[in-house]
């Protein structure tokens, strides 16, 4: 703990220091000689742990300038919080807000509140989004409009970030692989490994995107095979479920008994027929023949199966 | 916690908590504590190490002046520039705020102007303008059940039990409504079975209120988890690799034998489990239990039954 609290005391020391300077870049030599808790002098071993605590203050938010002449400057604009102006009502909204929703095991959200104000209220929280590795690095590089590179699939993707998505229980990242212009989504909990961002104000986001229409909500809709027209009959025991989950560009046609025969463009036969099959002898596709003939051979498949 | 992480943790509390003392004009460690969500000994040791920060030359006018008076009211005072405001955002903050917002704001519908302007504010202070979206379902009778909660109304309710495909009827006292992974659940003591436990709310068909009240609890109850009703029963399935969403989706153990996964996990009754096995297809198996090896090929020919196979 000792070693913690010096270290605590060093980092605020330094950005203390560093501030003070009135935006004058120092050496590393003025740093370490006169922050406390470096050797002192401009050795191997204090430049280690000055690019540490840079890095340290970098996660931080705190961007400490390296110039080219290996001078060190923290600038006000870069540091202090630009003023927001909130009202005392947009201030509680807020902290209602955080009180609200939590991300899954991280207290980042109260602790942006230590520097935007008010008190958190207290109490369970009512909506818990979840909170995958990466989340904070990708949506810096989509603000920043730097591109990202990660694991995926087994391969090294080079995309362009143009945000964040969360539905259910994933959040997605909508991004073109660099030199595409096809979005597509990418599960931030697929991603493997690290995550490295590239220079800031790479790319252009299309004027008028849009995130939710980017991600479609259909099982059916999740895919990219040229679109057909399905029909597809409800029971009155499922169908009230069935057209919530269809979403609003499907058109629902209710029968007399309380069943529904809902109509939508296909571009995912497997999103289509997980859906379908889950609802067991509570939906049958009507139209086109071909979907028809599918499912029935699948279910085929299963019935005949050997065990 | 790596050390380099406890060390960033405390240095973001010494460059917020120092501005924050400072404009107040002081606070006890209990007001410190509150406010910053610690316990009064980190608190404490904030305040400590406060009184060390300074600039060369390090003089009486050159620290961050921290006194405590026999009140124990801290006060700062002191020439620092660090200490005339807060600092910036960093990114997992001004991720976790937005979101937070963007949720609540989904939540709230329309009504909540203040969240929307302080929102818009802050998105255009961070540049993340549209970069960021949440999508939360928001259930027809999410309003009702949660003005039940409130007022302490008893709940006559229409229930889909789907480890058994039945509709149930049954009486519950609601008293948390929360939401996780993107599922909204009701905790409440159920009359039926004379126990708390979570009901689903996409899975409440219909909610009346029963005209009877009953006493909320004293203290606000943390979230039940939502865990497999009772008579749940171990399954190992044989899959194939394309059913790895089966291994993402649902919680389980698995490992991968041979070029295929060999997943073990939690069911309640063969319902659910049907359901699963026709969603991967004629590749899926079995292992165990032995009288659950038939369930997916009986359930695929009841199917088959309404293509007049």
């Amino acid at each position: 703990m000792a070693g913690d609290i010096s270290r605590q005391e060093r980092l605020a020391d330094v950005v203390a220091f560093l501030l003070e300077q009135g935006g004058r870049p120092v050496t590393l030599d003025r740093i370490v000689r006169d922050v406390p808790g470096y050797p002192g002098t401009e050795t191997q071993a204090a430049r280690v742990m000055f690019e540490r605590d840079k890095a340290t203050l970098r996660d931080e938010g705190i961007p400490i300038q390296t110039r080219d002449d290996s001078t060190y400057v923290l600038l006000e604009a870069d540091y202090f919080l630009p003023e927001l102006d909130l009202t005392p009502e947009e201030s509680v909204a807020l902290n209602m807000a955080v009180a609200t929703v939590r991300l899954e095991d991280d207290p980042s959200g109260a602790e942006a509140l230590w520097k935007l104000g008010g008190v958190e209220a207290t109490g369970p929280s009512l909506v818990e989004l979840p909170a995958p590795a990466h989340l904070a690095v990708l949506s810096e590089a989509a603000v920043a409009r730097a591109p990202a590179t990660f694991g995926y699939g087994g391969s090294t993707r080079t995309v362009h970030p143009y945000g964040l998505l969360t539905r259910e229980a994933f959040w997605y990242l909508a991004a073109p692989e660099q030199g595409q212009e096809l979005v597509k989504n990418f599960r931030v909990d697929r991603i493997e490994g690290a995550v490295s961002i590239g220079q800031p104000r790479s790319y252009a986001v299309p004027d008028g995107f849009d995130l939710r229409a980017a991600l479609p909500i259909e099982p059916w809709q999740l895919g990219r095979e040229p679109a057909i027209q399905a029909r597809v009959w409800v029971s009155p025991m499922r169908a009230n479920r069935a057209v919530v989950e269809a979403g609003p560009r499907t058109e629902v046609e209710w029968q007399d008994d309380g069943a529904a025969v809902l109509t939508f463009d296909v571009t995912s036969r497997d999103g289509l027929r997980s859906w379908l099959i889950g609802k067991l002898e509570h939906a049958r596709v009507l139209e086109p023949p071909e979907l028809v003939d599918e499912t029935v051979a699948w279910l085929r498949a299963i019935a005949g199966a050997p065990q | 916690v790596s050390p380099a992480e406890a060390a960033g943790t405390g240095t973001r509390r010494l460059l917020a908590i120092a501005p924050w003392l400072a404009a107040r004009g002081g606070a006890t460690i209990e007001q410190i504590a509150s406010r910053f969500g610690l316990t009064p000994t980190q608190a404490e040791d904030a305040v400590a190490i406060m009184g060390f920060i300074g600039v060369p030359p390090y003089g009486p006018g050159d620290m961050l002046q921290v006194d405590i008076d026999t009140d124990g009211l801290v006060t700062v005072f002191g020439p620092l520039t660090f200490a005339s405001r807060p600092p910036r955002l960093n990114a997992r903050e001004a991720f976790a705020i937005v979101a937070a917002s963007r949720a609540a704001a989904v939540l709230g519908g329309d009504d909540n102007p203040a969240l929307a302007s302080a929102l818009a504010k802050l998105e255009s202070t961070l540049g993340s303008t549209g970069r960021l979206a949440v999508d939360l379902d928001r259930p027809e009778l999410l309003d009702d059940v949660r003005a039940a909660v409130r007022q302490g109304l008893r709940l006559r309710i229409r229930y889909y039990a789907a480890w058994r495909d039945t509709v149930t009827e049954r009486e519950i006292d609601p008293v948390l409504v929360h939401s996780a992974a993107g599922r909204w659940y009701v905790d409440a003591f159920d009359h039926a079975s004379g126990e708390y436990r979570p009901f689903r709310l996409d899975r409440i068909e219909a909610a009346e209120p029963t005209g009877e009240r009953f006493d909320r609890p004293e203290q606000q109850p943390d979230a039940l988890p939502f865990t497999a009703a009772p008579g749940a029963e171990r399954v190992v399935l044989d899959l194939p690799t394309s059913a790895r969403w089966v291994t993402e989706s649902y919680p389980c153990e698995y490992e991968e034998l041979d070029g295929r996964l060999r997943v073990t996990l939690t069911v309640v009754g063969s319902h659910w489990l049907a359901r699963l096995l026709l969603r991967v297809g004629p590749e899926a198996r079995v292992l165990e239990p032995a009288e659950l090896a038939d369930v997916g090929r009986d359930t695929a020919r009841r199917v088959l039954a309404i293509y007049g196979d």
